[in-house]
């Protein structure tokens, strides 16, 4: 019994260190080094890349702080639809000009810091069929939050959210990469 | 495993050497701290949330058991300065070691360090936002900017590496008292008692009042209720 039990925690502690030694050779990451004269390209557009991306980053913590205010609202328990309103139409109007942040040479392979994956320019027609989601959920939105009905306005944001997410999961850098 | 049956098998009294409700914070930590990387690792926030707020509860009792329960819980037992801690290290190899009633120094350290890093998970899941969806959050993300739960949030997700180091140190050592030390520290955790304990009371470990247990559980209820229901 004794005898059984040691064998048995004995091998229990070698696979759980076999386990931590495997998730320490996997956290490595291989991230290509930036070159010098990183994102100071210029566009056709006519910004440079580093602030082409800045742009991007700055609206998408825009939207995303926007989805906090309403979201915050949903859970506060007394939703103030002065609040709600706002942060609705800052979210449909990014919505709207979001294709417009992802010209091609404006990704990974620039050196800019940025969580865009290089597939967004390797599969356009699927990234842009996302934003056309957003954009259409957003839409839905604004239109539900000229009304009054909490639930609806509720389960168009969790609709909007689910179209955030279907992109990021898709064409956002994940921490583990 | 029966007591009696033990002690009769062996003809020597086994050692009461860690409570219950210590034992199975253990149990009920190890289980939530693995169900909560895989809820987070899936995407599934409603039981990450539950599984979390649990573990707050589980921390704030551990730490009122710090201070309130038997010995071999209680902080002062177990946390040792650095003197004793390498004196302790020192040790080890030498003639003269015993295996210690309860934590010994440098296990000690490990737990009050796995203790810190949980306290510190937990807390910044409770402000963390997730910016996947922008809807998923702690319940006190709600009163901070959005700066503020998106760092909470990336530091949650770095902050569970340093919680994954000590488990492993945690684990090493076990396994190291196990197979270089012939020490079974699992056993013990599991059924709160030892054979041929050579340090520490000989009729193990002091009970303490039901009363406190109750009161422990009161005050992590009082703290975890609100927070669920935000």
């Amino acid at each position: 019994m004794t005898k059984n039990l040691q064998l048995l925690a004995a091998a229990v502690a070698v696979l759980a260190l076999a386990a931590c030694g495997g998730e320490s050779a996997t956290t490595d990451s291989g991230a290509p080094a930036p070159a010098a004269d990183a994102g100071s390209a210029t566009l056709p557009n006519g910004v440079t890349v580093k602030q082409q991306i800045e742009v991007r980053q700055k609206a998408l913590k825009e939207m995303g702080a926007a989805m906090k205010t309403i979201s915050d609202q949903m859970k506060s328990g007394a939703p103030s639809l002065d609040q709600i309103r706002p942060a609705v139409q800052t979210i449909k109007t990014h919505s709207t000009e979001l294709p417009t942040w992802f010209p091609a040479g404006t990704g990974p392979e620039t050196g800019v810091k940025t969580e865009a994956l290089a597939k967004i320019w390797e599969d356009q027609p699927t990234f842009q069929a996302a934003a056309q989601r957003l954009a259409g959920e957003a839409a839905k939105l604004s239109d539900v939050a000229t009304g009054e009905d909490i639930a609806a306005i509720g389960a168009q944001v969790g609709a909007t959210g689910a179209a955030c997410k279907n992109c990021h999961d898709q064409f956002r850098m994940k921490k583990e990469q | 495993m029966d007591a009696d049956a033990s002690a009769q098998a062996h003809s020597v009294t086994p050692q009461k050497v860690w409570d219950a409700p210590t034992r199975l914070f253990h149990w009920l930590i190890v289980g939530l701290v693995v169900f909560s990387w895989w809820t987070a690792e899936e995407h599934i926030f409603d039981w990450h949330k539950a599984s979390g707020l649990t573990i707050v509860g589980l921390l704030v009792f551990r730490i009122y058991w710090g201070i309130a329960g038997p010995e071999t819980a209680r902080f002062t037992h177990f946390i040792k300065g650095p003197r004793a801690i390498i004196s302790y290290a020192g040790s080890l190899f030498g003639p003269t070691h015993k295996l210690a009633f309860g934590h010994n120094p440098l296990g000690g350290l490990s737990v009050a360090a796995m203790i810190v890093a949980l306290v510190a998970q937990v807390t910044l899941g409770l402000f963390a936002a997730d910016t996947d969806t922008g809807l998923d959050s702690g319940p006190l993300s709600r009163f901070v900017s959005y700066d503020f739960a998106e760092t909470a949030g990336d530091l949650h997700e770095d902050a569970f590496n340093i919680l994954l180091i000590l488990i492993c140190i945690h684990i090493a050592a076990i396994a190291f008292y196990l197979i270089v030390k012939r020490a079974n520290l699992i056993g013990p955790m599991i059924t709160g008692r030892r054979k041929n304990g050579a340090t520490g009371p000989a009729n193990g470990l002091a009970s303490v009042p039901l009363w406190r247990l109750v009161l422990g559980v009161l005050i992590a209820g009082a703290i975890v209720w609100p927070l669920a229901a935000m």
